[in-house]
This record gives C-alpha cells, sequence and structure tokens, in this order.
C-alpha cells in the first residue's frame, strides 16, 4: 500500500496520453469480446430454450418447398403427438427493409399452445384468436417501432406479394433473454385464403413424451416416405441449429475478424507496457541500488501493468453497459435475442488480468533480473 | 578497525569471454568519520570500486568489509537489505524518479523500512531541510536546478541516516560554484553528522575538500595524501 503513490506517480504522470490509449485500447477489446459473447450467446441461445418435446416437420427437400395441410391431420392421428400447428415463414418488409423482425403466419391457437413461453393476457390472447386478420407480435417490436395494441400495421408481401393490413391484437413478453421477443404471428387461414393455397410451410409438432421424440420423428418421416412430398422431421433444437448453422458462415467470419482485432489490440496493450518498462530501466537500477529487492522492483512494474490493465476493464464494462441497448436494436434483425451475458464480464476481467500479466510479466522479470551495475551503466 | 577495509580486493569483468581485469589488489582503509576523495584516469576503476563498496557488485577475489559486513560472504539479497541501511549513494546524474517529487523521491529509500507515513514524511523533509531544499519539496526533479537535484540526491542518500555515504562523480555534472554547494554540504555532513564518505571525482578542487585522497591507477591504489 505505501508504494500505491509510486504506481500511481508512474502511471498519472509519466506519458499521460500513452497510458490513456492503453487503457482505451484495452477498453476496446474488452467491448470487443463482451461484444461477441454476446452475439455468439444470441447465436446459439435459440437452440439451447429450445423444447425437447417439440419437433419440425418441413418438406425433405428444402425449407422453400411447402407440405400439403392435410398432412397436420396425420401427424397428429400419430400415437404420441399432442398438438401439431402448421405455419409460413412469411417474411414482408414493414415500411423499410431494415426494420426487420421475423414474421410468421401459424395456426395460432394450437401454436400458441405449444409455446407457453410467449406470454400475453388473457384477454388479448382471446381477441388475437377470434380476429382473423390480427396479429401478435414481441414486446422489443411493439417498444421499436412504438406500437401497442389496436394498432394497424402493413406489411409489403414479398414471398406472398401485395400489401397485407394487421390489428395488432396482442403484445407478447418474454421471462428470459434467450427467448424471443421480437418476432410477430398472424394467423394462417388469413394466408392461405388470400393466396388460395393450403401450402404449410413447416409443422411444428409437439409430443406427449420428450424421451419419444426421436421415434416419433421417424415415424412422420415414414408415414409420408411414398408420398408426393416427403418430410423431414426433426428436434427443434436440431431445427435451430441447422438454421444458426445458415448464419454460421457469417458468424465464424465474425469471429475471426474480432479474434484477430482483439489479438492485435492486446499486442498494442503489451507492447507499450513493455516500451515504458524498458525505457525505464534506469529508474528502476537506482531503485535496486536504493536498497528494493529484485523482488520487488519486479512486483510493482507488474503490479502497475495490472492496474492499467484493470483500468481499460473498467472502462470496457462501461462501454458495453452504455452500448448495450442501442446495439441490442440495431442488432435486431441479425440477433434478435443479443445481450451481453454476466459471464462475458467475467471473462473480459480475466482478459484483461491477462493482457497485465502478460505485458507486465516480461518486464518484470526483466527488471528484477536487473543487475543494479549494469542498469546505472545504462545512464 | 576501518568502517571501510579491503584487502587484496580484486575484479575482473569478462567481455566476450576474454578477462578484463580492473582492479587487482586493491588494499584500503577508511576510519569512521573520514571523508576520502578516490581520484584516477577515466577507466581506472574508481566506479568499480565503489560499487563494490555499495555491495552493488562482487567482487572477483580478495576480501571486502564495510560498516561491519563481510560483503564477499552475503548474498544478493541480503547485500540489498544491508545496503538500505548502511549505504547512502549518490550519482553523477542526479538520478531522481521523475514522476515523484522532491520529498517523495527522498521518502522513496524509506518505504523499505518499517516506518510509518508520518514518521516517513517527517524525515524526508528533515534530510530536505538539512540539504537546504525545504521550500522545495514539492517541485517535481523537472523543476529544479541541477544542483537542487543534486541536494534531493544527497538527501535520499541521507535519509536513511546510513553511516557511509558513496558518491560517484556528485559534482561531475555540474558548474564550479554549484559544485562548492554541494561540496559543502558534503563537508557539512561529514563534519557535524559524522557520516563516513567516500567520494569519487575527477576535479582537484573538490579532491581537495576531502581530508583524504587515494589515487587508483591500473587497478592499484598508487598514491595517498593526507591534508595537513
Ligand atoms: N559492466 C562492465 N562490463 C565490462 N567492463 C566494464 C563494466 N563496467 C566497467 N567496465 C570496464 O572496467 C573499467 C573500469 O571502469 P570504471 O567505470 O570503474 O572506471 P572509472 O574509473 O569509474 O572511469 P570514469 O572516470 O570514466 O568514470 C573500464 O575499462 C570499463 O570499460
Ligand atoms: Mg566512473
Amino acid at each position: 500500500m505505501k508504494y500505491l503513490p509510486l504506481i500511481l506517480a508512474n502511471i498519472v504522470r509519466r506519458n499521460r496520453l500513452r497510458n490513456s490509449l492503453t487503457i482505451l485500447v484495452v477498453a476496446l477489446a474488452i467491448l470487443l469480446i463482451s461484444l461477441l459473447i454476446g452475439i455468439q450467446a444470441a447465436f446459439t441461445s435459440a437452440s439451447e430454450v429450445s423444447d425437447a418435446a417439440r419437433l419440425v416437420t418441413r418438406n425433405k427437400v428444402s425449407l422453400v418447398f411447402p407440405l400439403p395441410l392435410s398432412y397436420g391431420a396425420k401427424i397428429s392421428a400419430l400415437p404420441g403427438v399432442q398438438t401439431v400447428a402448421g405455419g409460413n415463414w412469411f417474411q414482408g418488409v414493414y415500411m423499410r427493409p431494415e426494420n426487420f423482425f421475423a414474421r410468421f403466419a401459424v395456426q395460432a391457437e394450437r401454436f400458441l399452445a405449444m409455446y407457453p413461453e410467449y406470454r400475453m393476457s388473457a384477454a388479448e390472447r382471446d381477441a388475437f384468436l377470434r380476429d382473423r386478420g390480427a396479429c401478435a407480435i414481441g414486446k422489443s417490436t411493439a417498444d421499436r417501432f412504438g406500437l401497442k395494441v389496436g394498432d394497424q400495421i402493413q406489411l409489403k408481401g414479398d414471398i406472398y406479394p401485395g400489401l397485407w393490413d394487421f390489428t395488432i391484437r396482442a403484445i407478447y413478453t418474454v421471462d428470459q433473454d434467450a427467448y424471443d421477443d421480437t418476432q410477430m404471428f398472424f394467423h394462417w387461414e388469413y394466408l392461405s385464403e388470400r393466396i388460395a393455397q393450403d401450402a404449410v410451410g413447416f409443422f411444428m409438432v409437439q409430443v406427449r413424451d420428450p424421451e419419444q421424440a426421436g421415434d416419433i420423428a421417424k415415424t412422420i418421416d415414414a408415414l409420408f416416405e411414398n408420398a408426393t412430398a416427403q418430410t423431414r422431421t426433426e428436434t427443434e433444437k436440431a431445427f435451430s441449429l441447422s438454421f444458426a448453422t445458415m448464419m454460421g458462415n457469417v458468424q465464424l467470419l465474425l469471429m475471426v475478424i474480432g479474434a484477430a482485432v482483439f489479438l492485435a489490440m492486446s499486442m498494442v496493450a503489451i507492447n507499450t507496457t513493455m516500451m515504458s518498462a524498458q525505457e525505464r530501466t534506469s529508474e528502476l537500477g537506482i531503485q535496486r541500488a536504493l536498497g528494493f529487492t529484485a523482488g520487488t522492483v519486479g512486483a510493482l512494474v507488474l503490479v502497475e501493468s495490472e492496474t492499467i490493465a484493470l483500468l481499460g476493464a473498467a472502462l470496457g464494462f462501461a462501454m458495453t453497459l452504455g452500448l448495450e441497448s442501442g446495439l441490442k436494436s440495431a442488432l435486431a434483425s441479425f440477433a434478435p435475442t443479443f445481450h451481453v451475458p454476466l459471464w462475458a464480464y467475467a471473462m473480459g476481467l480475466l482478459i484483461a488480468i491477462g493482457i497485465g500479466a502478460v505485458s507486465g510479466g516480461v518486464p518484470a522479470v526483466r527488471a528484477a533480473r536487473l543487475r543494479p551495475v549494469d542498469a546505472l551503466h545504462a545512464l | 578497525m576501518g568502517i571501510v577495509e579491503a584487502r587484496g580486493l580484486s575484479k575482473d569483468y569478462y567481455r566476450a569471454k576474454t578477462r578484463v581485469p580492473v582492479l587487482h589488489g586493491v588494499d584500503l582503509n577508511v576510519s569512521e568519520g573520514e571523508f576520502v576523495a578516490l581520484m584516477g584516469p577515466s577507466g581506472s576503476g574508481k566506479s568499480t570500486l565503489l560499487n563494490l563498496m555499495a555491495g552493488l557488485d562482487e567482487a572477483t577475489s580478495g576480501t571486502l568489509s564495510v560498516a561491519g559486513a563481510d560483503l564477499g560472504s552475503m548474498s544478493e539479497r541480503a547485500r540489498t537489505k544491508w545496503r538500505t541501511r548502511n549505504i547512502g549513494l549518490i550519482f553523477q546524474l542526479y538520478n531522481l524518479i521523475p514522476v515523484l517529487n522532491a520529498v517523495r523521491n527522498v521518502e522513496l529509500p524509506l518505504l523499505l523500512t518499517g516506518l510509518g507515513r508520518k514518521e516517513r514524511r517527517q524525515r524526508a523533509e528533515l534530510a530536505l531541510d538539512i540539504v537546504g531544499l525545504g521550500d522545495r519539496k514539492d517541485h517535481y526533479p523537472n523543476e529544479l536546478s541541477g544542483g537542487q537535484e543534486q541536494r534531493v540526491a544527497i538527501a535520499r542518500a541521507l535519509v536513511t541516516d546510513p553511516r557511509i555515504l558513496l558518491a560517484d562523480e556528485p559534482t561531475g555534472d555540474l558548474d564550479r560554484a554549484t559544485s562548492e554547494e554541494i561540496l559543502g554540504i558534503l563537508a557539512l555532513l561529514n563534519d557535524k553528522h559524522g557520516k563516513t564518505i567516500v567520494m569519487v571525482t575527477h576535479d582537484a578542487a573538490a579532491a581537495r575538500r576531502a581530508g583524504r585522497r587515494l589515487m587508483l591507477e591500473s587497478g592499484r591504489v598508487v598514491l595517498q595524501e593526507s591534508s595537513a
């Protein structure tokens, strides 16, 4: 503790600009890593929160090919199946293309029964189910566009051309960050009526016993083996993961770039800290000559670089907290459940300590090994 | 028994595996309370000898006892601790820590002692008073003149109340008048405070302030003369 003024003086009075920049670089590295962790977590959360009792049945060839509506009744009739709800990926544009959020046409009553995690009041739920032109949207999307129950919204269709009008009858909330509260659901019947087609993009199948999910999936696919449209049934988790791998390439690229930038930043921080210890060789020699032991001199160098790294971490955490909500809406279309988990901060802290240890460790050992006579010679 | 006793002291350096003998067979005796000037041509080994006395370096052969400690038999760590209590070092370049103000620079060696904060501060201020810089204690090294910086360095050497002050060309970088000030302070410390001083110098006028002059040449003490 008595060395504190010396350590602080070294940080605050010596090369203030350089130390500030080092702190900033560490902070940016921490910010970057927190955001990457947040995005990564958002990508994987969908598969983590999936319900093991839910299966997805879709066209074997590809998601873009539909299945006949009649398959739903056949699947429902299988033993062990509790509920089946058909649905379509609608896409469309709300005002501007960048206002992205997921939009699905679903067989609403059964769909909602399978998704208790999307919570809404009984009154709103009834209002939604009663009104064929109604939709339910997630709270994040409602907040993002200032929408409330009773508002009209219009989507411009792309997969299903034309202008589509809906009345918002329900706004659902979630009680876990990992659940997606940005989506919009509306009645599949509203879609099929207008396009005059009974085609379904996917069936969500809820089974009674998750243990049997795998067997039931096989039974479903076997059932349609000889039909014109064959099916592929997998657990919701596997489905989310295969969906995530579509995004996976983008994600991988992002991670690689992030890691590279992160490494570069760490190097910069390490390099500057090492330089500043190096420049001080003769001063460290003086301290040794004054009677500071090798251990004390080394420890002081290490504590100084750790202090800088931890100041950087503190700034990085502040920046992360400050940017998180802004980023959540900016990333809404890309990673709707984006949020920085607590463990990202723990990770950031460890990384900062690591940067401090590496950048301070080498000069600390060097300072400790310094022979005072040689150091004084360096004058 | 002298406070510094060297017998047959030798020091070789090795440069690219060739032996470079610097001191060979130095015999030296300094009594407590003496003020000795160590002179000699450049490269004759004055700094080397002073560093040995400070326990900063190890002799190749011979014995060296300083302030009652047999330096040859001590570990580097033991010498470091011993140095804190017994030796005050002053260099040609003032060697202050630029980011610490005068009083904190002076206080530095006291951090290694068990003294409390208040006590450390008091002692540091006292040491600054002794060198006549009591009114500059908040100044940083770059706000002080060369002579003032050297006085802070002397206060720092003094603050642990060591028995011996070792000074390597303390006036080497200063003009005549400022040198005289510094020498005056050293003489005062010797006179009034009873510090034993060994001072390396090139300057004959400076050497005359000492009670005894030693001449080092080709690694040996070749001449000794005392002031009348
Ligand atoms: N660390 C070292 N390694 C190798 N040789 C050294 C080392 N330190 C000093 N020497 C050599 O030892 C000799 C004596 O050096 P020293 O510094 O003791 O001389 P000096 O009498 O103090 O000279 P000056 O008056 O120039 O300060 C010189 O030849 C020098 O080159
Ligand atoms: Mg010298």
